[in-house]
């Protein structure tokens, strides 16, 4: 019988002895685990299960970039930046307590990207009954697998985004149709905003994505049958406005500017091609601004890198929390203009 | 003589955005299916060509510039000025904006 050598011998005990002890700390830690869940649920269970292997990411309470749009960015950033694809992301939504379409928009846009990043995405719908119904009703559940309760089942509310096509014009025309009856009781066509939509859907591939082929947009819309009113937003996460116009512009250029705020505004009212020299063919952004100036969609925001400008009440802000990407929010009500209004 | 051409008739009642690589019904696919054809049986004929823009659910700027602004190119300003007239009635903005991207169509 071949000896054991006796270096060899001490070796295989002390790994024995090694993983013993590693198994009775193993088995204690299970012990203080069981513990700690006693009294919690089979689904409490597995909820801390799953959550053990993410990463967890909370919104803020109110979560609507109108109204709390840096800490809404900070999150979304955030969750932009979760890069390790062994480690899925999970959305706690619990403690939501307002939740809007744009913001809803938002996330789903980077829910995609986070997705096409290959990262696996799941979360929890806010316990606030308000925020819970809007969030099943707005069609978020068409694109992320969750349940919705039966009474928030039917919705005219509407969530699409670019599909085979990057310009989906059929299915806007079907949803201004949809917004044209919410706030005038009859399925009208809206031309102008149906153009602004195209623009926005184009730019958004055109102009917001340069060098990649993962293009998306998101685009939502919120039916308040009460006040008779259609609520957009539509977003884009690519380079955003201010950057894709900063990648054409040489450094001198940049100076004829006092700001980003100045760039974007400049931007919108058509003057960048006056104020550089430069031969401009941007006629999107313009013809956009001009629908709004003419008062065919109300309450205009717009969010880009470091930019928040709310037209309707003449506010801009630099953000601390840049968005990469393009956010558009607007709204029909009966106030604004359509063709055959007054006939 | 003229000959008119709707485009919600004609072409598609949901035209599209400026290219072809953008998605069905775009203002170069416009061009090359139906007004290019149009324009040069009508310059032929020695016909003016009335468009009627009414009746589509709206139009990008980026399809009226692609359309309209190759015509242009194509065929110089002032041939498409001489030969074109306009009809819009649901957003009669439309017709200047169209000059205008005659008017700037570079050769």
């Amino acid at each position: 019988m071949k000896k054991i050598e006796p270096k060899l011998k001490h070796f295989l005990v002390l790994q024995q002895s090694q993983k013993q002890q590693k198994n009775i700390k193993h088995k204690k830690w299970k012990r203080e685990k069981n513990k700690q869940n006693q009294g919690l649920s089979l689904k409490q269970k597995n909820w801390l299960k799953s959550v053990s292997n993410s990463e967890v990411f909370r919104p803020p309470n109110v979560f609507s970039l109108r109204e709390n749009a840096e800490l809404v960015l900070q999150f979304l950033n955030n969750l932009k930046n979760h890069r390790n694809r062994n480690r899925e992301v999970y959305i706690n939504l619990v403690n939501v307590k307002t939740i809007t379409n744009g913001s809803i928009a938002i996330l789903l846009s980077v829910i995609q990207e986070l997705n096409n990043k290959g990262i696996r995405v799941r979360g929890k719908k806010p316990k606030d009954k308000e925020a819970k119904k809007v969030i099943e009703k707005s069609g978020f559940f068409n694109y992320v697998i969750g349940a919705i309760d039966e009474e928030n089942s039917i919705s005219p509310d509407t969530i699409i985004t670019k599909g085979v096509e990057v310009v989906e014009q059929e299915s806007t025309a079907k949803i201004v149709l949809q917004a044209m009856k919410t706030v005038t009781g009859i399925e009208k066509r809206n031309q102008p905003i149906q153009g602004m939509l195209i623009e926005l859907m184009a730019n958004s591939v055109n102009h917001a994505y340069p060098n990649s082929r993962k293009k998306k947009w998101v685009l939502s819309v919120n039916h308040d049958d009460i006040n008779k009113k259609a609520s957009f937003a539509f977003v884009d996460n690519g380079v955003g406005i201010i950057k894709t116009l900063n990648l054409n512009f040489s450094q001198t250029l940049k100076k004829l500017f006092s700001g980003n705020i100045d760039l974007l505004n400049t931007a919108f009212e058509g003057k960048i091609g006056s104020r550089t020299g430069l031969t401009y063919r941007g006629r999107g952004l313009p013809s956009v601004f001009n629908k709004y100036k003419q008062n065919y969609f109300k309450d205009f925001v717009v969010i880009t890198n470091d930019v928040f400008i709310d037209f309707q009440n003449n506010k801009s802000i630099l953000l601390k929390n840049s968005f990469y990407g393009t956010f558009y929010y607007w709204e029909l009500n009966k106030d604004c203009e359509y063709y055959g209004k007054n006939a | 003589m003229e000959k008119t051409l709707k485009i919600s008739k004609d072409f598609s009642p949901t035209p599209g955005a400026r290219y072809r690589t953008d998605g069905k019904f775009s203002g170069q696919e416009f061009y090359e299916t139906v007004l290019k054809r149009c324009f040069e049986e009508i310059l032929k004929l020695k016909y003016k060509l009335k468009i009627i823009l009414d009746g589509t659910h709206g139009y990008a700027t980026s399809f009226l510039d692609e359309a309209f602004g190759t015509l242009a190119k194509d065929f110089g300003v002032d041939v498409v000025k001489n030969n074109v007239v306009f009809i819009s009635e649901e957003e009669p903005y439309l017709v200047n904006e169209i000059n205008e991207y005659i008017t700037n169509a570079h050769s």
